[in-house]
């Protein structure tokens, strides 16, 4: 093998694989996408139903084109129908139940709660994952993390615990205490690392103000979010964690019922998919074709890492945009989703014929002078009947209320110049939306039912 | 790191397998077999870190080595 990776160089966890020439990285997925497919279709009935009704059989799969041609896509609703056969897990398990470590399941923001099972060596790797972006950014074991959550059923954050512990970083629980309390606890033992949900963070920076605290004063030098488009999807988002708490902030992009697929990128323009656990494809969520390079589609994962569930050519619904042909300032060869998740296609709406996504509104929204973090997208009927979108901002605190509708029609007229399409914003006061622990739901689908996503919108 | 150290690495791991598998049979412990399965899973796991696994479970690239299939990089 001619590959020799440069070990010198301090800025990756694994340069072996994170810097390996494509060539070899994608010589390598396809033997391991060969070894997944026959352990899958003889392990799971899940998987055999599925590849049998395709009439394939592991042998068929010899080349890279194979696999994206004959292998057929698997769904959230195919795991969960194959798990409803023989609660909790049916058809979709692979190993034998004694051997599953931890079992968790899906938020729910999106539908109903799909479960997930680990084994011990799959909660390994799942938390390695995250070590590649921990590291990436400049963490060390010598840093802490305070966990700000509720040790739930969320794999999130869960797997970033694993992740802390694979480093040999100090783990600071934050569980089972109000947000007063999370901020005294982190006045008092001082971590460097915060890990919560974005939409959390700005709620903690929040309390603190109430509470007569400087965030900046917490000591806080790294924000380490998930479970929602975070500190690369949102650039304002970024700026105002980072300028409240004095710190770095960054994201990473995970499927909880996969793995934390794409640790973050130093450079903060995307993140990375980590090729040694993952392989994935992006393709046009109509069509199911694989897009070109620069082009965004909808990401479909593949896991060489959680075997007890096997994901193989999994539809994510998340919309990403892809590069993978030259390697990334930061050094790594890894695909970059440039931008993070862009949207979700059950959130993707077409309005007067312009596809609207999630995180462009929310970003030229944010862009706003006036604007608070909060704010929910509600999809309705126009009265033609055609889909139309409202926009419900919190505005800052420093707006009077006499100006409200003038910052609404300063961010229409935004909208419209940004996406094409005017879309009415109403501006509320400070406080009028929820706040969340986890992910913040920020999409409201109010057309009739015939009409709406098959989603949980 | 050079082909040959990565090369000598690998070796290294998987005779330390051979010794980790060699104990789990003998041992009658169960806190000992606990431990020693841990070990082998991260020893499977530091040759995934060098691309040197393909059959992605530490048992069946155990199966595998004994049935004296060719190793990978």
């Amino acid at each position: 093998m001619g590959f020799v990776p440069v070990m010198a160089d301090d800025r990756f966890w694994n340069p072996y694989w994170e810097t390996m020439p494509r060539k070899e990285l994608e010589q390598i997925q396809l033997r391991r996408i060969k070894w997944l497919i026959r352990y899958a279709y003889e392990n799971t009935s899940l998987y055999h139903r599925k590849y049998h009704q395709a009439g394939l059989k592991p042998d068929d799969i010899k080349t890279m084109d194979d696999f994206i041609k004959k292998v057929p896509f698997v769904t959230k609703e195919d795991i969960q129908a194959a798990q409803a056969e023989s609660p909790p897990f049916g058809g979709a398990l692979a190993c034998d139940y004694d051997e599953i470590l931890h079992v968790f399941q899906t938020s729910g923001t999106t539908g109903s709660p799909l479960r997930i099972p680990f084994t011990h060596y799959d909660t390994i790797k799942y938390g390695e994952d995250w070590v590649y972006g921990f590291w990436a950014v400049g963490i060390r074991p010598r840093d802490s993390f305070y966990f700000a959550f509720g040790w739930g059923m969320y794999a999130g954050f869960w797997s970033c615990y694993w992740g802390a512990r694979r480093l040999g970083a100090k783990v600071i629980s934050g569980g089972g205490v109000s947000t007063e309390d999370r901020i005294r606890q982190m006045q008092a033992l001082k971590p460097t690392v915060l890990v919560a949900t974005p939409t959390y963070a700005l709620y903690i920076a929040e309390t603190c103000r109430k509470m007569g605290v400087d965030p900046k004063s917490l000591g806080l030098r790294y924000f380490y979010g998930a479970g929602e488009p975070g500190p690369t999807a949102l650039p304002k988002l970024r700026e105002e964690l980072e300028t409240t708490f004095g710190i770095k902030a960054y994201e990473l992009y995970g499927v909880a019922e996969v793995g934390a697929i794409a640790p973050a990128c130093p450079t903060q323009v995307g993140v990375h998919l980590n090729e040694s656990n993952y392989h994935c494809l992006v393709v046009d969520p109509e069509s199911g074709e694989v897009v070109s390079e620069g082009e965004r589609g909808e990401n479909v994962i593949t896991s060489f890492a959680q075997l007890a569930q096997p994901i193989i050519k999994y539809r994510t619904k998340d919309i990403v945009e892809w590069h993978y042909s030259e390697p990334c300032e930061c050094g790594r060869t890894w695909v970059l989703y440039k931008g993070s998740v862009l949207g979700r296609t059950d959130y993707v709406v077409k309005i007067r014929g312009i596809n609207v996504y999630q995180t462009a509104v929310e970003n030229i929204v944010r862009s706003v002078p006036g604007t608070s973090p909060h704010l929910e997208m509600h999809i309705r009927l126009d009265e033609r009947g055609m889909d139309d979108m409202l926009v419900r901002v919190e505005a800052d605190p420093s707006v009077a209320k006499d100006s409200y509708r003038e910052l609404a029609e300063r961010i229409e007229e935004e909208l419209r110049a940004a996406i094409g399409v005017r879309l009415e914003v109403e501006v509320v006061s400070p406080g009028s939306l929820p706040r969340y622990e986890l992910k913040a739901k920020k999409m409201f689908d109010q057309r009739p039912k015939e009409r709406r996503l098959q989603t949980g919108v | 790191m050079t082909s040959d150290k990565r090369e000598e690495i690998v070796r290294l791991i998987r005779q330390a397998r051979e010794s980790v598998w060699r104990a789990i049979e003998m041992s009658e412990i169960p806190a000992l077999k606990k431990a020693l399965r841990d070990a082998d899973v991260m020893l499977h796991w530091s040759l995934w870190h060098l691309g040197a696994v393909e059959a992605l479970t530490p048992e069946a690239e155990r199966e595998a080595v004994h049935k004296g299939k060719p190793s990978t990089g």
